[in-house]
């Protein structure tokens, strides 16, 4: 073959392959922004008609406004709280030597691998107990814990290659102790590394469901956006249409973010290779 | 690897000086949360395993009885063979990412256009994403609307719905959603290999699939295996919002994971004591899965440091 015939022969394939993965999100736009006559005539069509129906529909009925606001605090108290703890994990971790701090940072970093079903119910007992469910902080720290394994990992890993032990002896013969280190040389230096983790904390904490389903589950006013509309799916006053448009805002962030920081999000899961 | 290793020496050999105020506010916080959140729940859970656990109310000392019930529960066998017949996905899982990984190596146009389009779904919610395949499977819906139109309607289909067609459904719909980031990963693995191996291959007149099994994979042998443990126990952990949104776990169970039934035993049944039995069942088998895989990392080393030999032994 060709070098040619080979290259048109590959680029053919890869957006054969591309196809499955645009189709569903242009059915989505679609199905959210035609008329319901059109839809009904023709589910798998390509509509005839354009409306803002199904989505101010969704928006009301949903109250998606109110739910985007709780995700982005959920979001946001994840974020800090995760990256924050795995940062100064990271680098205790790279200070500390020795066998026990070398055994918990293997727990600490493998408690990836314990199902959150199994500790996120207990965890649920206890805070209902407490009537401690329906809070927003509370399931964003949870959140935020839930992905602290990965990111302890991820950090800790990037100050194995930046961090190096003559970078730290320096510091030291400059009289700078652990917090100065900390400040002016780890954070500085963990910022790549950072922005992956804050990242991935929020695409997974915007896109969780099972922690919502359970904290948040009691009071609609806390609902988040995944929660808000998946729950839709099992109203009778909301229709296939509406489920399609609050499925199109909850995705609409993810886009954003995928678009914006789709480097450090590679780098992310990218971290899953780097052993 | 010798001066990695002489990094690690030295890093060990420098002493820590951390102090208590080091272990207060720098670990502490990251232990004790996940101390808080992972360890002492699993511990509670597991205790609780072993009495008939009524929250809010008395639980009884019931010794093992909720596995006994378990164990004998046809159901939990059900869902278990489930878990294993999800797991005939992984030959797909890593080798359809694999190919195309290596496809976009070289000549081919916008291969960064494309591992971006095929990353997409790594960032979306699963249960967003679920929501919106539920409705493009649903029988008489756009898929099936579709196939009618094209003259297809033999395979219009009841995807989600027939007990035999929805497991295989659910195995491709974990391939797309995880396809992207497997070709990511290993895309980066072969950016890291010496690319003259590739050229070497291509002058002694090796195809594309010979390369691709006998120069490409072996070269990023790790990456493969890390990526292959990595998806089963995605299996186990994160199946529960694609059951949840797409199927409920049916029709029936036929669709139901671990992690889902324990939900449903806790949040909608309310069988505390079952589930938490369950729950240790789902660890212990969690454990277990990694440490074969651990197994089957160390093989797999040990046999491509022997096949390295042997190929330094030819000459």
């Amino acid at each position: 073959m060709s070098l040619r015939g080979e290259r048109r022969l590959k680029t053919t394939i890869a957006a054969v392959i591309a196809v499955p993965f645009v189709l569903p999100f242009v059915f989505l736009i679609a199905t959210t922004f035609r008329t319901r006559d059109d839809y009904i005539s023709d589910p798998g069509g390509l509509p005839r008609s354009f409306t803002w129906d199904n989505l101010t529909a969704a928006w009301t009925q949903a109250d998606l406004g109110r739910a985007l606001v709780n995700t982005l605090i959920v979001c946001l108290v994840a974020c800090v709280v995760c990256a924050v703890t795995a940062l100064t994990g990271a680098y205790w971790f790279r200070l500390a030597s020795g066998r026990v701090s070398g055994g918990l940072r293997w727990l600490l970093v493998s408690a990836y691998a314990i199902p959150m079903i199994a500790w996120l119910i207990p965890v649920f007992v206890i805070l209902a107990n407490g009537g401690l469910t329906g809070n927003l902080v509370i399931a964003g720290i949870v959140n935020g814990v839930s992905s602290l394994p990965f990111a302890l990992y991820l950090v800790h890993t990037f100050y194995g290659q930046v961090l190096t032990p003559e970078l730290l002896e320096a510091a030291t013969l400059d009289g700078a102790g652990i917090f100065r280190t900390f400040r002016s040389i780890a954070v500085p230096l963990a910022l790549p590394a950072l922005a992956s983790v804050v990242a991935l904390v929020f695409v997974w904490t915007f896109g969780d469901l099972l922690v919502a389903a359970t904290l948040l589950q009691e009071d609609p006013s806390v609902y988040t956006i995944t929660l808000a509309a998946t729950s839709l799916s099992t109203r009778e006053d909301v229709n296939l249409q509406g489920q399609a448009a609050a499925a199109l805002v909850a995705l609409l962030p993810t886009l954003i973010v995928f678009v914006a920081a789709q480097k450090a999000l590679a780098k992310g899961f990218g971290g899953v290779s780097e052993k | 690897m010798t001066s990695a290793t002489a990094t690690g020496r030295a890093a060990r050999r420098r002493p820590s000086r951390t102090g208590v105020a080091g272990v207060l506010v720098l670990v502490a916080p990251v232990a004790l949360l996940e101390a808080a959140l992972f360890f002492a729940p699993l511990v509670y859970v597991a205790v609780r395993s072993f009495y008939d656990w009524q929250p809010g109310g008395v639980s009884t000392f019931n010794g093992v009885a909720n596995y006994v019930e378990l164990f004998t529960d046809p159901e939990f066998w059900q869902v278990v063979g489930n878990q294993l017949f999800y797991l005939l996905g992984l030959p797909l899982w890593v080798i359809a990412p694999l190919i195309v990984a290596y496809m976009l190596r070289e000549r081919v146009a916008l291969p960064g256009l494309w591992r971006s389009i095929y990353f997409f779904p790594a960032v979306m919610s699963p249960a967003i994403v679920g929501l919106v395949f539920r409705s493009l499977l649903s029988t008489g819906g756009p898929v099936d609307s579709f196939l009618d139109r094209i003259g297809l309607d033999a395979l219009a289909l009841p995807w989600l719905t027939d007990q035999n067609l929805v497991k295989p459904v659910i195995i491709v719909l974990v391939l797309w959603a995880g396809f992207g980031t497997g070709v990511l990963i290993f895309a980066s693995a072969l950016g890291a290999v010496p690319q003259e191996i590739f050229e070497a291959a291509r002058l002694d007149g090796a195809g594309f699939w010979r390369e691709l099994w006998d120069i490409a994979t072996p070269s990023i042998r790790p990456t493969v295996v890390l990526w292959t443990m990595f998806q089963v126990i995605s299996i186990f952990l994160f199946m529960f919002s694609w059951i949840y949104v797409l199927t409920g776990g049916g029709p029936g169970l036929a669709s139901t994971t671990l992690d889902f039934a324990i939900y449903q035993k806790f949040m909608r049944f309310g069988f505390f004591g079952s589930a938490a039995a369950e729950s240790v069942v789902l660890v212990i088998m969690i454990v277990l899965v990694a440490l074969i895989g651990l197994a089957v990392q160390r093989v797999s080393r040990a046999v491509a440091v022997r096949s390295a030999a042997r190929r330094e032994a030819r000459g």
